[in-house]
């Protein structure tokens, strides 16, 4: 027979528990949305950390200037085939170098980026033995970083592959002319995962049913292939993180800001139209206004008439070859104190008509 | 007027110019333009012994070249059992210039054993032995099969006594099947997570078969999306549907998973069908076992463009004709421009169908962490194969053995991130 007071101290280490059990949870709860945010993406779920590092506002553009030598290639008849030995790893990186030299040795902003040999292995199904037999190379891979940005896309890499007695069986250099032309905005990362979100990436997902888990974001440069008209390097954000089968993956997202829009008051005072012209740093081929009341256009340079005064945030987002930037400015329309003889007087700066906070 | 001085002495040479005018027609135009015909190609066959005796030798022409094609058909009997010895030479051989030896049992369908002048001799061979008796057809062409050469023909009689007939391994056709799902719209990563389709696979595919139909291969059959069912991957012999087993080639894109990680207990690796999922995770779904022993047929190579699949070895199982799969140990990525990559690397620059996925994953890739694999039969299928249906392709594997090749490299040129 339980006494009352045992109730009561039973009652008490129960609530006690739930009550412990009640904080744990909650604390866990608000420590995992203060660590990562998770998105629904075309790509399936992505989590990414909320202590992301602050962006630079700013990177170098790079001039592309093509030479006749842009890529090396060069393969010998044996490579895949087996060879009696193979290059260790520790050998195969001042072999590599020595190669590297006959064909103008590793540039300057080149950095040694992995290694790996390569083996024909026999597998038996019966023994379940995995064992070596053909050496076939040992593969030395050279990686490009631009005032320590990491070019990545098809360039600014050296691949090689090493046989017996470090012979050559295989090369691929891509690497282009490049010179600093200035620095250009680059696109916050917040404005980086809203793309990620949309599926705006230039890489794909993988064909696994896996979340992903950005643990790092680097800023890099992305190159197109040699053989690609390409006039300049332009920035990406790299997420990279944890796949949920264990492997790695990243997502690169197009980052130079570039979109920029002008307006001119047209004509008419009320309803009163408005010209909006593309003004943006690269040459774009598909453009979206939202104009704030309810309208759009896929235009370039529209025309758009608005019919009620207020303040309407515009946004323009324009695409180029590599992805999209998007801009979204307030303007003001006062359509009642306005009159086209005062646009026609004072067309470049009227007075009423302004994108607040603009610096057109 | 003043005259010039040459022109007194024109009439006394005119018979001498036109003389050398029409012997330099006659005898040296005539071998300018076999110079200018740089790809006629001559085959021969003949009794490889010590001291290469010589059966045959008889040339057959690319109908290219400038020169009477009917004159140099021709046709002999011979007894079987002897190797044969086919090679390509020409007045002027071009090296790695891709041609064709072609071997036909009725004239019609032609099949192809050998490419490739080899080095600067302009010499490559293709040795084997025809011991059935019947009349079998050679000639040469070019790296399409088309434009083919003077047929010479061999009636094999059978000798006394019988030599056992050990038929030549049936030709690999130009053919090709894909299976390709794109659209996983079934609840498949559990509630609120449901993108998990692949967006660009369909064109992926579409580009595979683009490259292939360009190449001249024929398609068997193209399944998309809810179309693509086990049967397809030659689960059940007694399906009469479409499977690989028909095609030299077939290419599958989809998702791939590596069970050990979807838990339950589960091992292995397993192709992940449209309506696969999460709380039923062995259905709709195909694994190693399911194939085990499975591929033979026409088919040669299976290329499984799936996340994980080579985890597990034991795909190397299926094969039993077939020769190998090409596929990915880490997770692969949807890329348009591979499926060009890797037939230009296949087709257009005659590399072994290895080599080519090797080159064609190392080019898509590098900035990737990506590791792609092989299985095969046999080492000479892995060195030597090219890509079924184009060029060499190496004998059969022993369907009883327990062993297979395989080789696995890093794409990635090195970022680590």
């Amino acid at each position: 027979m339980v006494t009352k007071k045992e109730k009561i101290v039973i009652i008490s280490i129960i609530l006690a528990i739930a009550f412990i059990c009640f904080i744990i949870l909650i604390n866990i709860n608000q420590k995992t949305e203060l660590s990562t945010s998770s998105y629904l993406t075309p790509m399936g779920t992505i989590s990414i950390s909320n202590n992301l590092p602050k962006s630079p506002e700013n990177v170098i553009r790079y001039w592309v200037f093509p030479q006749e030598n842009d890529m090396i290639e060069y393969s010998a008849p044996d490579r895949g085939k087996p060879q009696r030995t193979i290059p260790s790893e520790i050998e195969a990186p001042q072999i590599a170098q020595k190669i590297l030299s006959k064909y103008g040795g590793l540039p300057e902003d080149g950095t040694f980026g992995s290694i790996n040999t390569e083996y024909v292995y026999t597998y038996n199904f019966i023994t379940r033995q995995d064992l070596p037999t053909d050496p076939i190379s040992t593969d030395v891979g050279y990686i490009r970083k631009l005032d320590g940005i990491p070019v990545i896309g098809n360039g600014g890499f050296i691949q090689l592959e090493l046989g017996e007695n470090g012979k050559l069986l295989y090369l691929k250099k891509i690497w282009r002319t490049v010179n600093s032309s200035g620095t250009i905005r680059i696109i916050p990362i917040t404005a980086a995962i809203d793309k990620l979100q949309r599926g705006e990436t230039l890489s794909d997902r993988p064909k696994c049913m896996c979340e992903l888990n950005v643990n790092s974001t680097h800023l890099g440069y992305f190159e197109k292939g040699y053989n690609i008209t390409q006039n300049f390097l332009d920035p990406v954000w790299i997420f990279s993180g944890t796949l949920s089968d264990g492997d790695s993956w990243s997502y690169t997202v197009y980052a130079w800001q570039f979109a920029n829009f002008t307006i001119t008051p047209y004509h008419g005072s009320d309803p009163l139209m408005i010209q909006f012209n593309d003004t943006s740093e690269t040459k774009s081929v598909k453009w979206k206004w939202v104009f704030g009341d309810g309208e759009n256009s896929t235009v370039q340079n529209p025309v758009h008439t608005y019919h009620i005064s207020g303040m309407y945030n515009v946004t323009f987002t324009a695409w180029n070859d590599l992805g999209s930037d998007s801009i979204t400015r307030p303007v003001n329309v006062p359509i009642t104190s306005i009159s086209l003889s005062d646009f026609n007087n004072n067309a470049n700066t009227p007075s009423e008509i302004t994108p607040a906070g603009s610096n057109f | 007027m003043k005259q010039s001085r040459y022109s007194g002495h024109l009439p006394k040479y005119i018979g001498l110019i036109v003389f050398c005018l029409l012997t330099t027609i006659f005898i040296f135009l005539p071998v300018l333009a076999e110079d200018q015909t740089t790809s006629k190609i001559y085959i021969s066959i003949s009794e490889k012994t010590s001291s290469n005796k010589s059966l045959i030798n008889e040339a057959g022409q690319k109908s290219s070249s400038s020169a009477s094609a009917s004159s140099l058909t021709a046709n002999y009997s011979k007894y079987v059992g002897k190797i044969v010895q086919m090679w390509v030479a020409g007045t002027n051989p071009i090296p790695g210039e891709t041609v064709l030896f072609q071997r036909s049992e009725d004239g019609i369908n032609w099949c192809t054993y050998h490419t490739d002048v080899t080095g600067s001799d302009g010499y490559a061979y293709y040795n084997y032995t025809e011991s059935c008796p019947g009349i079998v057809y050679y000639r040469g062409a070019d790296v399409n099969g088309q434009n083919s050469g003077n047929t010479i023909s061999i009636e094999w009689l059978q000798t006394d006594p019988p030599t056992t007939c050990v038929p030549i391994p049936k030709c690999v056709q130009k053919t090709y099947s894909i299976t390709c799902i794109e659209n996983y719209d079934n609840v498949c990563g559990g509630p609120g997570k449901t993108n998990c389709s692949i967006p660009g696979s369909l064109q992926e595919c579409d580009n595979f078969a683009t490259a292939l139909n360009n190449a001249g291969y024929k398609q068997n059959f193209y399944n998309k999306d809810g179309d693509v069912i086990a049967e397809n991957f030659g689960t059940d012999p007694s399906y009469s549907g479409n499977t690989l087993t028909e095609s030299a080639f077939h290419y599958h894109s989809g998702h791939g998973a590596d069970a050990g990680k979807i838990g339950f207990g589960l091992t292995g690796t397993y192709l992940l069908l449209k309506p696969w999922a999460i709380w039923s995770p062995l259905s709709y779904t195909v694994s190693a076992g399911d194939v085990e022993n499975k591929w033979g047929g026409e088919n040669k190579w299976v290329m499984l463009d799936s996340c994980n699949i080579f985890r597990d070895n034991d795909w190397g199982q299926s094969l039993t004709t077939s020769h190998g799969i090409l596929g990915f140990t880490s997770d692969s990525g949807v890329n348009l421009t591979f499926p060009d990559t890797f037939m230009k690397y296949a087709l257009n620059k005659d590399e072994t169908i290895v080599g080519a996925y090797k080159q064609a994953t190392l080019d898509t890739y590098h900035d990737d962490n990506v590791t792609a694999k092989v299985l095969v039969k046999t080492s000479n299928q892995l060195y030597n194969d090219q890509f079924p249906g184009h060029g060499y392709m190496a004998p059969d594997g022993d369907p009883n053995s327990f062993d297979i090749k395989h080789l696995e490299w890093k794409c990635r040129s090195g970022y680590e991130w």
